[in-house]
């Protein structure tokens, strides 16, 4: 997508209040684009604020300096595991080097706030707390922890996916080291925990996704987060504005009661969880893809 | 007003307050902004012609921040705002291509959060 595609966007968003919001580049990986800088600078000049999510493996000491440069505030680091486990999801024995590397010079910024995130899967479950120590000693300020949703290609390999017992063992890792108040230690948004919910995060599950955001694809289309089924797409910026569209058409991701059927029908869990979160749901289908609290409940 | 009203207004605010924080939590993505940033951009020109230079390099003093002017001279760059004197450091580090500039070291008075600064290098 050309830049001058991305500002026309934000032009039209520019029509109302948009000083708490942040342009979040994602990919893929936002570094292999070459005029990222340039889309970083062009976004502050219209009042935005931007940040990024990156696997690391670009991110020199040159690339953070021109980044900050161009006033990036916010990013998102992954690691997933110490090196081999790492290596091994990334599938590049340089990826770990270069993801560590990256976390120093954003460690060292003042004015960056960032946080690694780990997806956690059968390769790196049982070696979370050599990682934690590992982000201690690095002076580590904030770790989010994912489970790979079953969706794309990490539906059909299984290594990628935990079970029911090891959602369980996940989320008392999280539960123990909050306790420790080493660093912000959060599950990811990715599910609705019962009543653990509110002791695995700060604040509560909440999916924001067509309520606080709204994400625009590299073909244009326009729906709310990026991992969302495309078949939940309700524009796109080569044929719609993205104002009307967020203000017209994305009532199917803020009324949340179409959910409430298949395994959500009876659950005592729907008022606090309301369907759980949106990327886990595909058209048509009555279930959620997966339950972390049912799926959960039943195996662990 | 009294106590009750008092308590309530309280108890408002609070929320409020909690809302605005919750709100902006980040969740799919990144986590927000600290925005403690500021940003300062200027043209560097030749004194003793006025036309701009290319390729000086903008050295943020005391940091490993730098950047470069492009062709008509300009810079910019964002940076941490502690609300204090901004040292910038030029110099010409690129061949005699262009010209060879004498460097300069300058301390700018913080006013916003926004700064442009205008420079002129003298031939060497």
């Amino acid at each position: 997508m050309l830049l001058e595609d991305f500002l026309k966007v934000l032009d039209d968003i520019n029509s109302v209040r948009h000083e708490q919001i942040i342009v979040n580049l994602t990919g893929g990986e936002p570094l292999l684009r070459p005029d990222i800088e340039q889309c970083g600078y062009e976004i502050r000049k219209r009042g935005f604020r931007w940040s990024i999510v990156t696997n690391g493996f670009y991110y020199t000491a040159e690339k953070h300096v021109s980044l900050m440069n161009a006033g990036m505030g916010a990013a998102t680091l992954s690691i997933d595991g110490l090196e081999d486990e790492h290596n091994w999801l990334r599938n590049n024995p340089l990826s770990f080097n270069k993801a560590v590397e990256a976390m120093r010079l954003m460690n060292r910024e003042k004015r960056l706030n960032f946080d690694v995130v780990t997806c956690v899967n059968q390769k790196n479950i049982n070696h979370l707390e050599s990682l934690f120590k590992f982000f201690k000693e690095e002076g580590l300020k904030a770790w989010r922890l994912f489970t790979i949703a079953p969706i794309g290609r990490a539906k059909d390999n299984p290594e990628l996916q935990l079970t029911g017992e090891q959602i369980n063992q996940l989320w008392n890792f999280i539960i123990q080291k909050k306790k420790e108040s080493v660093m912000e230690i959060n599950f990811s948004c990715e599910a609705w925990a019962g009543p653990l919910d509110g002791k695995i995060r700060d604040g509560f599950f909440f999916c924001r996704a067509g309520i606080h955001i709204g994400s625009v694809l590299i073909d244009g289309s326009i729906g709310a987060c990026p991992n969302i089924d495309r078949r939940f797409i309700q524009g796109n910026i080569y044929k719609d504005h993205f104002m009307e569209v967020w203000n017209q058409k994305f009532d199917l991701y803020r009324n949340r009661n179409w959910m409430k059927q298949g395994i959500c029908k009876d659950c005592d869990g729907f008022k606090d969880c309301q369907g759980g979160a949106f990327h886990l749901r595909k058209p048509g289908c009555e279930d959620p893809i997966f339950c972390h609290f049912k799926g959960r409940r039943a195996k662990g | 007003m009294n106590f009750k009203s008092k308590i309530l207004r309280f108890l408002l605010q609070t929320f409020s307050l909690s809302a605005v924080l919750f709100v902006f939590q980040a969740c799919y993505g990144t986590p927000q902004d600290f925005e403690q940033d500021l940003q300062i951009e200027g043209t560097v020109v030749d004194r003793s012609n006025g036309l701009p230079i290319f390729g000086i390099k903008v050295q943020l003093g005391g940091t490993l921040q730098y950047t470069y002017t492009d062709s008509l001279g300009r810079f910019y760059m964002y940076q941490y705002n502690n609300h204090s004197d901004i040292v910038l450091q030029f110099s010409d580090v690129d061949s005699l291509e262009n010209g060879h500039f004498l460097p300069l070291d300058t301390s700018i008075q913080y006013s916003s959060p926004y700064m442009n600064i205008p420079v002129a290098l003298d031939p060497k």
